[in-house]
């Protein structure tokens, strides 16, 4: 079993930088869980809280039942991997992978069945006699990670490990931790700053800010329903777009008004705002790009809903096209992500359709997401 | 072939038994029954041997010091003539002929305990010969990791010279003639990746003759003690990259708070802000390189360029030209001199 329980993690540094602020995490046993956030936001902080890298300032961290803030690093039965792959350069891939076996003093066989196991997962087998130096970057990245897998631990750490290696290798070794950990089940512990790879490969997202824990959910929930407007800006490429708006109430329907344009909310979060009083007050909108739809798409039932907006570029990408709109009363271009079919000339004054089932609020002042 | 594998064929033609050289975790490395070779000697458990000689299950066991690596002997009894003859060479093997061992004399080397007439004859005693350059690699452990790490090294680099000083330090005698390239980095990639542990390394400076051991090893524990104080973030300090941060170290506390304050415009406001501060530095580290840098901060260039104009408002210094980087990077480390020399002060107090 390797659930973890971080209960009320405090980092502070003897300079009085407060790197992790009351982290409240459970992670299930076989659960890959992402913690992922800009730089300086207290994810590595916290993996190498877990590894036991650096003392927790206050707070209690369990693997299993057990509490292990005093317990040495090498003694949590943990492997971490890191994003140099700390291979060591005079020894073979072979002895790369049993040379901490063999300081554990496992047996020969064992030492050599394990190797074999997870040279065949990671598809090196005939990597073994080589020396590091004769790998490439994604080579050995395989061997860092079997060397983490010889040791079969509870709990796998991981530190940006595919942040140095090339866009397209990155994207087949996401893959390839994906199939892995459904092959090891064991827990993962990942740390990224990349969007991309938490949303692909984690089963839980930590999305964290400042050192503070911003979301805790599935990669679908942090997508659709992020809790603040950090998360909604930071996780999705290209990210959410954000309008000030005002709510107003007229005949009975609520809107979010903005210089003149208005967009309707659907009843049931109409009830939300009117609930919680919101009603004359700012806020902010916020729609990913797939929301927004234009031309063919525009669905002929809120026509009144529609907003002016003037194309300024249109990017192409075969499977897509994002468009970069300008709306009076929005500082920022709006980028809306439409069929590749879609026709529209650079300076064109389009009709655009925000759709309601797509609308988030979020309070202005505190950032939080109403709905 | 290796000193290890002469004395095991030596042993070879004294005895007409089953002999095995094994290390100190009981992983068996030479063997006349070849069957043996990498396998464990299940027995060693429950046997801890220093000088004596124990017999146990049909097998006389001793150990003796190749250098500073400990390794067991096991002679299987087959009667008691090859006892006797098990005897004799754990004699041989074990005799001491000089009062000091090899560890001791690098240690007094390192230490400048050793005359420099002395230096020759105990250099030929104890097998040392440098004819190139050399260079000292200290690493600092907390005491209670010392022996993990010393077995790990043991483990890790057999034939490399390098002693315990004490129980939170070791040296390595890094001869410059090897392929060194990233030899401190592998030291501390070993530590870090086998017991979760991140050392601090100092790297001396390079000498020509062994008697200057001393000086590089100085230097070396220098780098690391002037090197935390300015960045402890880092774990692998060089002496020969200290230039600036020795001169500052070295002033006087009164032409030091002298140039603090010529240099000193607002640097508070950058020190205090963490993203300010790493992104300063780690436009320092990559040469004021815009893209590196940003890359290094996972960030967008214009969030770079974003940040280090808010730097120069606050601060009046263009981390872009060579001239006020160098400026700030000396009031950045009087900073920290003084932040260091700040809490060694409460340090004291509070204690």
């Amino acid at each position: 079993m390797a659930r973890l329980l971080l209960k009320n993690i405090e980092k502070k540094y003897r300079n009085g930088f407060h790197a992790v602020k009351n982290l409240n995490l459970e992670i299930e046993d076989k659960e890959f869980l992402v913690l992922v956030g800009p730089s300086g936001c207290g994810k590595s902080t916290s993996l190498r809280m877990i590894a036991g890298l650096e003392e927790i300032t206050e707070g209690e961290l369990y693997i299993g039942d057990k509490l292990v803030n005093n317990v040495a690093p090498k003694d949590r039965d943990i492997a971490m991997v890191f994003q140099n792959y700390a291979l060591y350069p005079h020894i073979s891939v072979y002895e790369n992978m049993t040379f901490g076996l063999k300081l554990r003093k496992r047996s020969k066989d064992e030492i050599n069945k394990r190797v074999n196991k997870a040279a065949k997962i990671l598809g090196i087998e005939d990597l073994l006699d080589r020396k590091p130096k004769q790998l490439s970057g994604g080579q050995k990245q395989r061997v860092a990670l079997g060397r983490a897998i010889v040791r079969e631990p509870k709990v796998f750490l991981m530190d940006e490990p595919l942040s140095n290696l090339d866009a397209k290798l990155r994207v087949q070794m996401r893959a390839e931790l994906s199939k892995l950990h459904q092959n090891l089940k064991t827990t993962f512990i990942y740390v990224t700053h990349d969007q991309t790879e938490a949303m692909t490969m984690g089963t839980r997202i930590v999305v964290m800010k400042d050192g503070v824990v911003q979301q805790v959910a599935d990669p679908q929930t942090v997508y659709s329903n992020p809790a603040n407007m950090f998360v909604g800006s930071f996780i999705g490429s290209p990210q959410m777009n954000f309008i000030n708006c005002r709510i107003i109430k007229e005949s009975n329907t609520i809107y979010a008004e903005f210089e003149g344009n208005k967009v309707s909310i659907s009843d049931d979060k109409s009830k939300i705002l009117e609930e919680d009083d919101y009603i004359g007050k700012d806020v902010v909108l916020g729609i990913r790009p797939e929301g927004i739809s234009v031309k063919d798409d525009l669905s002929d039932k809120n026509v009144n809903s529609y907003i002016k907006a003037n194309v300024e570029v249109a990017e192409m990408l075969g499977s897509e096209t994002y468009l970069y709109l300008n709306v009076d009363g929005n500082n920022d271009s709006i980028i809306a992500r439409v069929k590749p079919s879609t026709r529209v000339n650079i300076g064109e004054n389009i009709d655009i359709e925000l759709r309601a089932d797509k609308i988030h609020i979020f309070d202005k002042e505190s950032e939080r997401a109403l709905f | 072939m290796s000193e290890l594998d002469l004395i095991f064929n030596k042993l070879k033609n004294i005895i007409n038994t089953e002999i095995n050289l094994i290390d100190q975790s009981g992983y068996i490395l030479q063997s006349t029954n070849s069957e043996k070779i990498g396998g464990y000697d299940s027995q060693l458990c429950d046997i801890k041997l220093e000088n004596e000689i124990v017999e146990k299950g049909n097998y006389l066991y001793f150990c003796f010091y190749e250098y500073k690596r400990k390794v067991i002997v096991s002679i299987k009894i087959l009667d008691k003539i090859t006892k006797k003859i098990g005897e004799v060479i754990r004699f041989f093997l074990t005799i001491n002929f000089d009062n000091m061992s090899k560890d001791g004399y690098i240690k007094h080397l390192l230490l400048g305990k050793i005359d420099n007439h002395e230096i020759e004859s105990l250099n030929e005693n104890f097998d040392v010969d440098f004819n190139n350059q050399i260079q000292v690699v200290v690493i600092k452990v907390n005491k209670d990791i010392s022996d993990d790490v010393e077995n790990l090294l043991l483990h890790f680099y057999p034939d490399e010279l390098f002693v315990k000083v004490n129980n939170s330090c070791f040296a390595f005698i890094k001869s410059l003639k090897d392929d060194c390239k990233e030899y401190e980095l592998s030291i501390f990639e070993v530590i870090s990746s086998e017991l979760f542990y991140e050392p601090k390394i100092g790297v001396g400076t390079i000498v020509d003759n062994i008697k200057d051991l001393a000086i590089s090893y100085k230097k070396a524990n220098m780098a690391i003690e002037i090197g935390n104080v300015l960045d402890n973030q880092r774990y692998i300090f060089y002496y020969k990259n200290l230039g600036l941060a020795l001169l500052i170290n070295n002033m006087n506390s009164n032409d030091l708070e002298q140039l603090n304050k010529d240099l000193n415009y607002n640097i508070e406001e950058v020190v205090s802000d963490k993203e300010l501060l790493s992104t300063a530095t780690i436009f320092l580290e990559n040469n004021l390189n815009i893209s590196e840098t940003a890359k290094r901060l996972y960030i967008h260039r214009n969030t770079l360029v974003y940040r280090l104009n808010k730097i120069q408002r606050l601060t009046g210094y263009n981390l872009g030209k060579f001239e006020d980087s160098i400026n700030f990077k000396i009031a950045l480390d009087i900073n920290k001199l003084f932040e260091s020399i700040y809490n060694k002060i409460n340090y004291t107090i509070d204690s």
